[in-house]
């Protein structure tokens, strides 16, 4: 979708709509918001709304972060340890290999 | 234009006649490439408790630059020098052993192991390896024996029932071990490109072998079991990882129960049993001639005298005998604990308990291999109530005075069972009287026990069937004796020609002809040779494999009476309780030429009851608890290797082209106006 032609007010209320939508444990929503909107955030010459847009960009970017931190330590840590787990690390697992611990 | 169409068409044509003249081989590009080894028997993964044993390979093969190794020097060459890892071994089975492949293992350079089996071309003779040599452990089935924390259990370590195990068969390896029949390896692929000169490294490209046997179990039981149940929840596509070993204990009650005959009494019945299973490290390649046919075939004899006498086991106080094959026995006792557990537990149909049980014979390894002197074990942990133990002697002293040409000999009462069915039972009740029968004193004189090469080669002698009647005759007798209290006459006579055939067709070759008679000529086996003695796993139902089946039908023309009903008659008589109906003797040319033959040959669930244990300790050791991984098809296939040099340096080669013409095109696309002059046709457009 194509939001260069959007109005600014139409822009606003898009960019709050995906910032309160990641909030549903929805961390992809936030990724998205703070990349579409990060040029109309800071390059563009100011407009009315820009400031609102400017502070929903950096939350969803900071959720988002925090979100990538939290997936890559998990599964670093399944990966490790899974087969050490036994029962908790099969019960687990979606597809569990086959021929290795 | 007529000028070029003529050309064009010339053209074609002699284009046709050169393609067609050299004759177009369709080969897929494979097939080019490879040369598949069907001849091969793989060593695979099982896993028991607590651990894992067995081999496995990676998902899509092991590969390996084939080497062979005829000597202990070559072992050194390997090891040091070979630059070429990771390595196939080749090895001839003499050097098979144990410190061999530990040293191979922990090299870190081999990705496989073959055991090459080399016809000689002189004898034309396949050379079995220098006896004895067994896979087994030393004290085999110590987990589940009878021996555990008591004065008894070190008697093995010092004294080991078979010496000459080296454990192979419970080690864990991370590399497929195959056992192939035949020379193509050694001579167009090893021989041809890949034989050090003088000790030089062999220049590529070089001969590799891929070896395929992916196990989809791992780590133990308790895991693998697990795994399969919760697999069954998510995936498209459940299936189990692994299945218990598991078949049919076959059970022959010489006299039909009948209800009117009351309630059995307390210690009336004589069981005699001997064990029909074996093992070894491969799959499809376990006969257990001494280590399980020698018994299996004297109890056959046995059958077929006791019925001649049937008619007088009940004159003393004895009600019936049962004669028992035991499936599994070489995985820690599985037919043998799970009939023990369901005679203790009879939560089934009013079968036998352990409480009617009066005397127990049991029959081990009998091949007159060491002498024919043949030795009377008994377990000395029962013998220390003087009851039982006067029972024991009583049971002695019968077999000793009945032996005819038999030379016997009692053990020593101190010394404890080696490795039987009989300690089984006794675990679940140690009050009953028991004799183990075989023919050695201490350590076993079967030279390849649980092992692929304990066939009919090495045990054969013109004596075999002679002595094996013999203990036959002796066994008989002295039952005819435990029952009516009088000497058998002499006109009771051993079958020799049963044993003998009995064991030409379990040891020699399957397609024999009286398997064939067994099964109305339909003994379609496909494979020459002998059908494999191990115990297998579980699903579908076992008395239709094909051991089980011709054992089952043997017993039942031994024991059955002839009846005279024809063959739909026969067929679809109704199989009770008491008595099974089978059609034998049809030949192909004539329907209605075979007999109906109604006997009380039974079979029995022979799986460990460790599977149907709530809550089972799966280290506890009380039950067997070996289940076999699954697996996809196993593959071996042979091809030239280039070196990794050579593949990247290709590689490399193609990348560059890539990208040169990525730059080309766009040169070309850029300076198409100055490269290809504007054709008249498109001036006009």
């Amino acid at each position: 979708m194509d939001i260069e032609r959007l109005k600014n007010d139409s822009k606003l209320v898009l960019c709050r709509k995906y910032y309160y939508g990641g909030f549903a444990f929805l961390p992809f929503l936030w990724t998205i918001n703070a990349f579409w909107f990060s040029r109309d955030a800071f390059y563009k010459p100011h407009f009315e709304e820009q400031h609102q847009i400017r502070q929903y960009v950096i939350r969803s970017g900071i959720g988002a972060f925090v979100w990538l931190v939290i997936f890559i330590s998990w599964t670093c840590v399944f990966q490790i340890n899974r087969a050490s787990w036994g029962e908790l690390g099969d019960q687990l697992s979606f597809v569990i290999p086959r021929g290795i611990p | 234009m007529a000028n070029i169409l003529n050309v064009k068409i010339f053209l074609w044509l002699s284009f046709s006649v050169i393609f067609l003249a050299n004759g177009l081989n369709g080969d897929r590009i494979t097939e080019k490439i490879y040369q598949r080894i069907d001849e091969g028997f793989s060593c695979f993964r099982r896993l028991n408790g607590t651990h894992q044993i067995g081999c496995s390979s990676s998902q899509s093969g092991n590969v390996g630059v084939v080497h062979y190794l005829e000597k202990k020097a070559d072992f050194d060459w390997l090891l040091e020098t070979g630059p070429d890892a990771p390595y196939v071994v080749l090895l001839p089975p003499d050097l098979f052993r144990r410190e061999h492949l530990m040293t191979l293992k922990n090299s870190g350079k081999i990705a496989g192991v073959v055991v090459l089996n080399q016809t000689d071309t002189i004898t034309l003779r396949n050379p079995a390896p220098k006896p004895p040599y067994s896979n087994d452990l030393t004290c085999p089935n110590k987990i589940t024996g009878l021996y555990k924390e008591d004065a008894f259990s070190s008697y093995c370590e010092s004294n080991p029932w078979n010496p000459a195990g080296d454990g192979l068969l419970f080690e864990d390896f991370k590399f497929p071990i195959y056992f192939i029949n035949e020379t193509k390896l050694n001579q167009s692929c090893y021989h041809k490109f890949n034989r050090p000169i003088e000790g030089t490294p062999p220049s590529y490209p070089l001969c590799a072998i891929e070896l395929k046997a992916f196990m989809w179990a791992a780590v133990d039981t308790p895991t693998c079991l697990r795994r399969g149940r919760l697999n069954m929840m998510f995936n498209p596509q459940p299936s189990e990882y692994c299945d218990p070993l598991g078949n049919v204990n076959i059970f022959v009650p010489v006299l039909a129960a009948n209800k009117s005959d009351g309630p059995v009494a307390n210690r009336s019945i004589i069981f005699v049993s001997a064990r029909m299973d074996s093992a070894s490290i491969f799959d499809g390649l376990s006969v257990g001639a001494d280590s399980a046919i020698t018994g299996m075939a004297t109890l056959v004899a046995i059958t077929d005298m006791i019925y001649q006498f049937k008619s007088n086991i009940r004159d003393g106080d004895i009600q019936n005998v049962f004669l028992v094959f035991f499936n599994g026995e070489a995985f820690d006792y599985i037919g043998s604990g799970r009939m023990a557990y369901d005679m203790k537990n009879p939560s089934q149909s009013p079968l036998i308990g352990l409480e009617h049980v009066k005397y127990w014979i049991e029959l081990g390894s009998l091949a007159p291999q060491a002498g024919t002197k043949v030795y009377l074990h008994t377990d000395p942990k029962s013998r220390n109530e003087t009851e039982v133990d006067t029972k024991v002697k009583d049971l002695i002293n019968i077999l000793l005075k009945n032996r005819g040409n038999l030379t016997t000999e009692s053990v020593d009462a101190s010394i404890p069972l080696p490795p039987a069915s009989l300690q089984s039972i006794l675990k679940k009740d140690l009050s009953i009287p028991g004799v183990f029968i075989s023919n050695h004193k201490s350590a076993f004189t079967n030279q390849f026990y649980n092992n692929e090469w304990d066939t009919f080669q090495t045990i054969s002698s013109y004596k075999l069937s002679k002595h094996l009647a013999e203990v036959a005759r002796t066994v008989s007798a002295s039952i005819y004796e435990l029952a009516t209290g009088k000497q058998m006459p002499s006109n009771f006579q051993v079958n020799e020609t049963l044993v003998e055939s009995t064991l030409e067709c379990y040891l020699v070759n399957a397609n024999c002809s009286l398997f064939n008679w067994l099964l109305n000529g339909r003994s379609n086996l496909a494979a020459e040779g002998v059908l494999p003695t191990y115990v297998g796993v579980s699903h579908g139902d076992g008395a239709y494999k094909a051991l089980s089946l011709r054992t089952r039908h043997l017993l039942a023309m031994i024991s059955g009476e002839t009846l005279d009903i024809n063959k739909t008659g026969c067929i679809n008589s109704d199989h009770n309780e008491i008595y099974h109906y089978y059609w034998l003797g049809e030949s192909e040319s004539n329907n209605a030429s075979g007999t109906c033959y109604r006997s009380t040959v039974k079979t029995s669930h022979a799986v460990s009851p460790a599977f149907e244990i709530e809550n089972y300790d799966w280290a506890s050791g009380e039950y067997s608890s070996w289940t076999e991984s699954r697996w996809e098809t196993f593959s071996v296939r042979i091809f030239l290797k280039a070196s990794s040099l050579q593949a990247v340096s290709i590689f490399v080669f193609g990348v560059v082209v890539l990208l040169l013409s990525f730059a080309v095109t766009y040169w070309v696309e850029t300076n198409s106006v100055l490269l290809f002059p504007a054709s008249p046709e498109a001036v006009a457009c």
